[in-house]
């Protein structure tokens, strides 16, 4: 029998954060494997960013045929899960989830080689001592372990890798990074900056977007046609699988493992991290991978479910609890909020900006120098300005040639702001183990116990307030709010539940991300975030992983792995 | 290691209950081949297209409204999209519910037409037909005696609009969108008034299939 190979690394997950660690990992030197839930996606046929509406059958505008919508009942609550992707996303019926009746929480997932990095947002903003420090600034919960001017380094290596589309602004807290050219704003948006420049001092910006506008690193720049969520056969946004994976299979020490159903971690006999153990998807076949290290990347909830389901003697709470943190402080940005109104714009100002596949972005101005007497922290708004191209036919009165005509005549610029805010992390928001359910291939599943406070409903109704009072400084009209606080984790930036501090009295990690209690252990994912902040966490995730990398492979070298 | 043995218990019970489960076997089977299911090909160009919900006559009839509503002008109307054969996808795909709205519409305005004219609605002449459904999109009518046909003309409208826009005549001629091109740059807002100055880069443009 051939020894077996124990690997320098074994990562799991391979999303935006999996797929960097393993090219930081490899490239240093380490044989990694990485462990992939899902199966490998074929850009051919599972990618549909070029279809058209008239090629599916409901049009793309239904979710799918019923008995697949039966499958994806709150994957289906996230609109990018529809006709084109439904197939991006999990089934529910297959990885169920509990939670208790009055604190429903949408967990919404893609179980695939690249996992949300082919469905994701792309929107890519730096967080800034305002968020790593809030704690300092207003008492709330804990500070980050580390400041903006350790993390920045990272910020510059990630964006340079993977390429950030955007525009420099000098903003205090949204600090600017190694930058593509911006995309360019629509008349509305130059409108709005101008107007909401004059008149609040705010800031309006293009979206700093993970999307090459340049071609870098081999990969072509973007051809604008349109809606990035259903993969790009070009690879032109950042996805795990067209750029940062490729870097480390290039380096001939990454093993990638495909349909890996990971249950646990493994110890050996001296508490250090011996194996991962997984379910072969397909066959069901128990595994184990072995190696000197392991790397969490399987998504918040996911990483923090192996955690909580890898019990021992040693770690009869979850592995690396003896602080009892993990599992809480769960967090997911709140939005709802936000407004929309029709700009007096005339027909004079066709938009012609193809399908841009970006929004604008203002960045947080709350509570920055001043102090807001409803809440703490922040929110950004994104949205953008456009001009309707038959949206605005509903509303349109009759039928016929005249109806027809007044469709093409009538084609309103309207603007839409909407707000995504902190949440605070709070020890009562948690997930824990399921006692009595198991998922199909008999992992026990998470039960998650979420639900926003007063300070998260008081900021929903301040973006719906300010988004209105900008929209009629721009002389809007039809101007309409919304303050529907939307149900946690459909901003699906999930984030916290194993957290990382200084402390091990309340944290899960050291502030490298190294469990307290397991040296060989790290979490490369959201789960580490000790607060949310109100910007897009993946670009966050990523530089803190190449960060937690550089200190595994300093470990390494110095042969205490 | 008591937990760590209850983990296993239940990875090997439900390896176990895989094999024998209906439902398991059915997963697993969807697993092993096709891995996910692709949408069929869109019916709406096929030349010997049949409506799989609705009769013939029943065709003909959502044939008309849609192209009353969204009729051939200077470019194609709402029949050369297919708008029909998109609405019977869509019922195709209904509950029973939105089925039996749909069809007591239908059946609502031959019966609305045969009080009012003596004859069914596709029989009914032009000037006829246009008065009914002038009749029932009017948003100040709200009359008992023509809810049903005001909401049916509702939903009708919502069909035909979704489906004439989002047809390839629909996205071609009348939106003037040329389909999935590719551009090789963005043009960016050049009115002085909003303080753009960027010059407008040349737009390329290929099919992409």
């Amino acid at each position: 029998m051939a020894e077996r190979e124990v690997f320098d690394a074994v990562v799991v997950g391979s999303g935006a954060t999996g797929g960097w660690a393993a090219k930081e990992l490899t490239e240093a030197g380490l044989s990694v494997a990485v462990l992939e839930a899902g199966r490998k996606l074929d850009p051919a046929t599972d990618y549909s960013e070029h279809k058209m509406p008239y090629d599916l059958p409901m049009r793309g505008r239904r979710h799918a045929a019923r008995e697949i919508e039966a499958e994806q009942q709150i994957q289906k609550l996230c609109y990018q899960c529809d006709e084109y992707a439904n197939h991006l996303f999990v089934k529910d019926t297959e990885c169920p989830y509990t939670t208790p009746k009055d604190r429903p929480f949408a967990w919404i997932r893609g179980r695939h080689v690249g996992g949300k990095s082919i469905t994701w947002g792309r929107q890519s903003y730096r967080l800034s001592d305002y968020d790593l420090k809030a704690a300092s600034r207003d008492g709330f919960g804990v500070d980050w372990p580390l400041d903006y001017a350790e993390l920045a380094p990272y910020y510059d290596r990630v964006e340079r890798f993977i390429g950030i589309s955007g525009q420099a602004e000098g903003v205090a807290q949204l600090p600017d990074g190694a930058f593509l050219p911006p995309m360019p704003l629509s008349c509305g948006e130059q409108m709005a900056r101008q107007v909401l420049k004059d008149k609040f001092g705010r800031t309006l910006t293009i979206g700093r977007a993970a999307i090459l506008t340049a071609p870098l690193n081999g990969r072509p720049a973007c051809h604008y046609c349109g809606p990035c969520s259903r993969g790009c056969s070009t690879g032109s946004y950042y996805s795990s699988p067209a750029s940062s994976l490729p870097a480390a299979a290039a380096t001939g020490r990454l093993t990638l493992i495909p349909n890996a159903v990971v249950s646990h971690v493994e110890l050996d006999d001296t508490g250090r991290c011996r194996s991962i153990a997984y379910i072969d998807r397909i066959t069901r076949a128990q595994r184990e991978v072995f190696a000197k290290s392991v790397v969490l990347c399987a998504s918040t909830l996911e990483s923090t479910r192996i955690m909580l389901n890898s019990t021992s003697d040693r770690h009869p709470r979850g592995l690396s609890n003896g602080s009892g943190a993990l599992g809480h402080y769960l967090m997911d940005h709140i939005m709802g909020g936000g407004a929309r109104g029709r700009l007096p714009m005339g027909k004079k100002f066709v938009d012609d900006r193809a399908r841009r596949p970006n929004g604008i972005y203002v960045p947080r101005f709350r509570n920055i120098e001043d102090k807001h007497p409803d809440f703490l922290r922040g929110f950004g708004f994104q949205g953008g300005a456009s001009m309707e191209k038959w949206g605005h036919a509903f509303a349109l009165p009759g039928f016929g040639a005249a109806f027809k005509q007044q469709v093409r005549d009538d084609r309103p610029w309207n603007m839409n702001f909407s707000g995504f805010g902190e949440c605070l992390g709070r020890y009562e928001n948690f997930c824990e183990i399921d006692k009595e359910k198991v998922d199909s291939w008999g992992i026990p599943v998470l039960h998650i116990s979420m639900a926003h406070s007063d300070n998260e409903k008081k900021m929903i109704k301040d973006m719906s307030e300010t988004a209105q009072e900008m929209l009629r400084a721009m002389g809007a009209e039809d101007v309409k709010g919304r303050a529907e606080l939307a149900m946690p984790g459909l901003a699906i930036h999930e984030v916290g539940s194993a957290r990382m501090g200084n402390d091990p009295k309340t944290s899960v990690l050291n502030r490298w991300q190294q469990a307290h209690e397991v040296k060989n252990l790290f979490v490369m994912d959201g789960a580490v975030f000790p607060s949310s902040a109100c910007q897009n966490p993946t670009l966050t995730m990523m530089a803190l992983a190449s960060r937690a990398c550089a200190h595994l492979v300093d470990e390494y070298k110095h042969g205490n792995l | 290691m008591i937990a760590r043995r209850e983990l296993l218990r239940r990875l090997s019970l439900a390896g176990f209950g895989a094999a024998t489960s209906p439902a398991w076997a059915r997963a697993f089977a969807s697993l092993a081949s096709a891995e996910h299911v692709h949408a069929d090909a869109p019916v709406s160009a096929a030349s010997d297209w049949k409506p799989s919900f609705l009769s013939a006559d029943q065709d003909r009839l959502v044939t008309a409204i849609a192209e009353a509503i969204i009729p051939a002008t200077d470019t194609p109307g709402a029949t050369a999209a297919f708008v029909n054969r998109y609405v019977d996808a869509l019922l195709q795909d209904a509950d029973k519910h939105e089925r039996d709205d749909f069809l007591r519409g239908l059946k609502w305005m031959d019966d609305r037409s045969r009080t009012l004219f003596g004859v069914k609605y596709l029989e009914a002449t032009p000037q006829e037909q246009n008065a009914l459904l002038t009749i029932i999109s009017s948003a100040d009518n709200d009359s008992a005696a023509d809810q049903v046909g005001c909401e049916f003309f509702d939903d009708m409208k919502v069909k035909t609009i979704v489906g004439y826009y989002t047809s390839e005549v629909g996205i071609r001629d009348e939106l003037k969108d040329g389909g999935p091109l590719m551009f090789a740059g963005l043009v960016a807002c050049t009115h002085p008034e909003h303080g753009g100055a960027a010059p407008a880069p040349a737009r390329k443009s290929g099919k992409k299939g």
